[in-house]
């Protein structure tokens, strides 16, 4: 039996430490998700509770042949989708939070990030949640197609929208030098799996 | 750089910087760098493909707010006292529901069903089942009330059980049999009593609105060659 299996037993036995384990586990992700979806805090910390509630009323639903971080992004995205779809019904004046200040690098890629952030929130919620996804949570392509409930070539052509339009934006703000001022960074560290 | 050299090989110089971002080893390899020293545009994204990758290096994830896990792990064993309050209230709404949808497709049967032709004196072609007389509205309003009347008694029934038992129980036992209730139950047993009446009175203009309400629902019915073109 897999770890994940046994940590979802002990938590349909409502066993504490198993759920504080499995809400340890996967708060920082669902909570990251939230936020970058969302684009505002007090939003994501309401939705991640309501994701984790939705997740342990529904952990004997889940299939022990599947691996369970998909499935809990799963859960988040479609809430996540639940919650934008709510807040376009009654506009009311939302404070975004991007980074908060303390947050904020203090280098001079400052204003990169800033752009970067800017640019994700533009993207449509499908492709931010892939964007998200792929490339602060490095899961593989599987799992995002798994989450999002699509075929993988599907969420490759989201990624590559999103990638294009958020070059067009970076390019279109003067984000970008006019010869390579910086080392190519490294991407080898993202997932393997999927490509 | 010439339009000939962007249609023949921006596309799998496009497709090379993808796999780029996607954090392929050599995706870019001797070709594409020999494409970009020509072509400016495809300069401009590997470039802004670089800044991009890099930003999100440098771009982290966000924090979560301080005390988040001692909130969701309230919430959720919280959450998990609930269930069989929730599981009451739905067994109550399934009972509910099964009673509305047996009103329903009753009230729709006698809406749409032909209505007995009283006064037309030709005999209907289908010949009647010798031994079975025709449902007529009033024995379908009975047995739709005598319906709604069993599942509700058969509810209130397995609702009372326990306290029944309960009742029984502490009948037979002997303590209370050499000493009986005293009389400072009689307050108590006057007040559910005076509940019992203000409940029968309070429902009485309920039930009288209902049988008017079905009386004139009777009225309106529209006997054969009344009906309403369409209907």
């Amino acid at each position: 039996m897999s770890e994940d299996a046994v940590l979802v037993r002990r938590c349909l036995k409502r066993d504490p430490v198993a759920v504080r384990s499995l809400i340890e586990r996967f708060q920082s992700e669902v909570f990251g998700l939230c936020v970058r979806i969302l684009g505002n805090r007090h939003d994501a910390e309401d939705v991640s509770q309501e994701v984790f509630l939705r997740i342990f009323r529904s952990l004997h639903k889940w299939d022990r042949q599947r691996p369970l971080r998909p499935w809990i992004m799963g859960i988040t995205v479609n809430r996540c989708r639940t919650w934008l779809t709510q807040r376009a019904k009654r506009p009311e004046l939302m404070e975004f939070i991007q980074e908060t200040a303390e947050n904020r690098p203090q280098d001079d890629f400052g204003e990169l990030t800033r752009e970067i952030a800017a640019a994700v929130n533009e993207l449509r919620a499908d492709y931010r949640a892939a964007f998200v996804m792929f490339h602060e949570q490095g899961l593989p392509y599987e799992e995002i197609a798994e989450a999002m409930a699509h075929p993988v070539g599907t969420i490759k052509t989201w990624l590559h929208r999103a990638r294009t339009a958020m070059l067009t934006r970076l390019r279109e703000r003067g984000m970008v030098p006019d010869d390579v001022v910086e080392p190519v960074p490294n991407l080898e560290t993202k997932p393997k799996s999927g490509r | 750089m010439s339009n000939e050299i962007r249609s023949s090989f921006c596309p799998e110089f496009q497709e090379a910087l993808q796999r780029f971002l996607d954090g392929e080893a050599g995706a870019l390899g001797p070709a594409c760098e020999d494409h970009r020293a020509k072509c400016a545009s495809c300069h401009d994204d590997y470039l802004a493909a670089v800044r991009l990758a890099r930003g999100l290096q440098l771009r982290g994830k966000p924090d979560s707010p301080t005390g988040l896990t001692e909130r969701l792990v309230a919430a959720v064993m919280a959450d998990a006292i609930e269930p069989s309050a929730r599981g009451a209230t739905r067994r109550i709404l399934e009972v509910l529901a099964v009673a509305a949808c047996l009103l329903l497709v009753i009230a729709l049967g006698l809406r749409f069903a032909p209505a007995p032709n009283r006064e037309t004196p030709n005999p209907s072609p289908i010949a009647e089942v010798p031994g079975t007389a025709p449902m007529t509205l009033q024995k379908s309003f009975a047995d739709a009330g005598s319906a709604v009347a069993s599942l509700t008694r058969r509810t209130a029934d397995e609702t009372i059980e326990p306290a029944r038992k309960l009742l029984t129980a502490a009948a037979d036992s002997p303590a209370l049999k050499a000493d009986p209730i005293p009389d400072m139950m009689d307050p108590a047993n006057q007040s559910l009593t005076r509940i019992r009446e203000g409940a029968a009175s309070g429902f009485q203009p309920v039930a009288n609105s209902a049988r008017r309400a079905v009386s004139l629902f009777l009225r309106d019915l529209p006997l054969d060659g009344e009906r309403k073109p369409g209907l």
